[in-house]
């Protein structure tokens, strides 16, 4: 595969990706593709299930977060998380953080659901099917305060662990799923109508 | 929400994360309560209305924009600026050294020469050079040169009344 600037791909999937920060945080651009490569696509879907805001937003948080990994002070990582789960709480922090930045504005639609349908839907759904359920999901999603919507995300979309959203979000594993309870309840409660077609 | 007076851990049965004895006895306990299998359908439709569907990826190309926009300065520009940073922070120093000891000198030439200045004028009488081109500075020196020799006398003449 192409880099851009010309570089290669450091290594296979199998390198270990504290190798690669490593080599990423002294400035190796290809190992800062590779981890971009493998953690962008996810990292950018988060950023905009917990925004649902402007691509430019999404765009900017997901760099700032590979940024941070690489150039900014943090070093917290040591491998007791995955690399992924470690960027993950990452992000999260920057959202939480444009969020009080602006908790005077309300949350946009979740424009990026709309325009675009989700890799990986099933061939059987016709795509007014599929449009219809997004936007649903995206509803959904919109009806949450902040600490509802991430755990909902966390679990239903990044398909983490109560171990790795407690990690991600810094609270203990408890907390982690009583928020996911009192999350589907609510929903419930909202769209209690809502049946999957 | 659920009628049940036993706090089932129903979600987390749900999403698998219950040991194998946990999960057992949730199973049993969802055999003779009608009201938690109706709970545990709930769950089960809210979580597939997220099943099937998914945040947006972004493009490959979008993906390169984002590698591209994280790359780190090349090398050679990086060692130039950490160079250039150094040699600056040091001719910083340096620059204020030398305008502190300049600052200094200044001071200290300009006490001595006033000094020197104050001395000749009060031993001499004579008319400091500094101010010998100064017409306004050569008047006020007369007067205060008057004023002193009037003092003076005044002085020597009250001595001698005393004795």
């Amino acid at each position: 595969m192409k880099l851009p600037g010309g570089g290669a791909l450091v290594g296979g999937p199998a390198m270990d990706e504290e190798e690669l920060l490593v080599l990423a945080r002294r400035g190796d651009n290809a190992a800062r593709t590779e981890l971009v490569m493998r953690h962008g696509g996810r990292l950018f879907g988060l950023a905009a299930a917990l925004l649902g805001g402007s691509d430019a937003d999404v765009n900017d948080m997901v760099q700032e977060t590979f940024l941070a990994a690489f150039d900014g002070g943090l070093k917290a990582f040591k491998g007791n998380a995955s690399l992924a789960t470690w960027l993950s709480g990452v992000l999260i922090n920057r959202v939480r953080k444009l969020r009080r930045y602006r908790r005077s504005r309300p949350a946009g639609p979740l424009d990026a659901f709309e325009r675009q349908p989700a890799a990986g839907d099933s061939a059987s759904r016709g795509p007014a099917t599929q449009a219809q359920q997004r936007i649903d999901a995206a509803t959904m999603l919109d009806s949450l305060p902040p600490d509802y919507r991430e755990v909902i995300v966390l679990r239903e979309w990044q398909q983490m662990s109560y171990a790795e959203m407690a990690s991600v979000l810094g609270v203990p594993e408890r907390t982690a799923e009583t928020r996911l309870t009192r999350a589907r309840r609510m929903l419930r409660q909202r769209f209690g109508g809502y049946e999957p077609v | 929400m659920v009628d049940c007076a036993n706090r089932v851990r129903l979600d987390a049965y749900h999403d698998g994360e219950l040991s194998p004895a946990e999960r057992s006895a949730v199973e049993a306990h969802l055999r003779d309560c009608p009201s938690c299998a109706a709970e545990l359908a709930a769950i089960r439709r809210t979580s597939g209305a997220f099943a099937d569907t998914g945040p947006r990826e972004p493009s490959h190309e979008q993906l390169l924009e984002l590698a591209r926009s994280v790359r780190a300065e090349p090398s050679d520009a990086r060692m130039f600026l950490r160079l250039f940073r150094g040699t600056a922070v040091a001719a910083a120093v340096l620059l204020a050294c030398a305008l502190a000891g300049a600052l200094y000198l200044s001071q200290r030439t300009k006490a001595a020469a006033h000094e020197a200045m104050v001395l000749d004028h009060v031993a001499i009488g004579s008319q400091p050079a500094a101010f010998a081109t100064d017409p306004v500075s050569d008047e006020r020196q007369a007067e205060q040169q008057v004023a002193m020799a009037q003092w003076i006398a005044d002085d020597l003449r009250g001595r001698q009344e005393e004795r």
